[in-house]
């Protein structure tokens, strides 16, 4: 038996799955191949899920928190470029 | 972008959520790129630095995650030496399309079984560990796409921008680095199903 109630049928989804962008013929055509063709729709679950967890990732290592010290030399270099100042007289070193 | 003119515009609460906001951004992809912690705190420093230096030649505020991301590109670049980089490759396309084996004669493609891998914790955090791995072993070109398009969730055209490759140029390797690290989840999914099934 076959699901049909897969969402991975979804075009818009699949083409950014695939990462390049398809013809309407060629969508409608896959579209109508994934209909009878578990493995290939799998294996579009599978680049799916590793998108996803891509995604997952990017917010899970974090930098230590900011020291004073480099939150000053950072608002120092800010403020001397509001104020219009050398980019160089910003800097310490 | 809002934050990038009211930053202009010598907002200071503005300018704490633009340090917020991209430094652990910048800390994030450089880690993945350079490998190390100290290297990865160093450049988002540095990138931050010369952003609020140069800010004024930032021309239009909606290219500002581009041009911020093309800055911290460049200052991993300077550690590179350091860094733990993979072989310089091409990644062909045939190498990460599943396997075909003849059963019953007919063939089938080789896939793990991803069913479970949303709802299962533990399967999940062991794919993430693969998954950072995979991603630091990738050749740099494809890395660098991959980092930006799905870690960081920039659009193509910023991707192109950072990278100075063409809309193509960004589509086909992020396609391939997709491939390449889906490859690597379904081998190890592989692997734990048959050491279950022992
Ligand atoms: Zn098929």
């Amino acid at each position: 038996m076959e699901s049909r109630d897969t969402q991975s049928t979804d075009s818009g989804e699949t083409e950014q799955s695939l990462g390049f962008t398809l013809e309407p013929e060629e969508i409608d055509e896959i579209a109508e191949h994934l209909q009878g063709c578990p493995p290939c729709l799998e294996f579009i679950e599978s680049l799916k899920t590793t998108v996803q967890m891509c995604k997952d990732i990017g917010t899970t290592e974090r930098p230590a928190p900011l020291d004073p010290a480099t939150h000053q030399r950072l608002l120092s270099a800010y403020q001397a470029m509001r104020s219009g100042k050398s980019p160089t007289a910003a800097k310490q070193d | 972008m809002l934050l990038a003119e009211a930053l202009m515009r010598g907002d200071l609460g503005a300018f704490d959520e633009f340090v917020e906001v991209f430094r652990s951004k910048i800390f994030h992809y450089s880690l993945m790129t350079c490998g190390h912690r100290e290297d990865a705190e160093e450049v988002s420093q540095d990138t931050l630095l010369k952003v609020f230096e140069n800010f004024r030649q930032l021309q239009d505020p909606r290219n500002v995650r581009a041009w911020v991301f093309r800055i911290a590109k460049n200052a991993c670049l300077l550690k590179r030496r350091k860094s733990v980089f993979a072989p310089k490759a091409e990644l062909s396309l045939e190498d990460f399309l599943p396997q075909l084996e003849e059963s019953q004669g007919t063939l089938r493609m080789q896939i793990a079984d991803w069913s479970m891998v949303p709802d299962n914790q533990f399967l999940q955090s062991q794919l993430k560990e693969i998954l950072t791995t995979a991603i630091r072993e990738l050749p740099e070109i494809y890395r660098s796409v991959l980092l930006l398009r799905d870690v960081e969730e920039l659009s193509t055209e910023e991707t192109a921008q950072i990278l100075d490759v063409s809309l193509d140029v960004v589509k086909t390797r992020l396609h391939r680095a997709r491939l390449a690290i889906r490859q690597k989840l379904d081998r190890h999914l592989l692997e734990a199903s048959k050491s279950l099934s022992r």
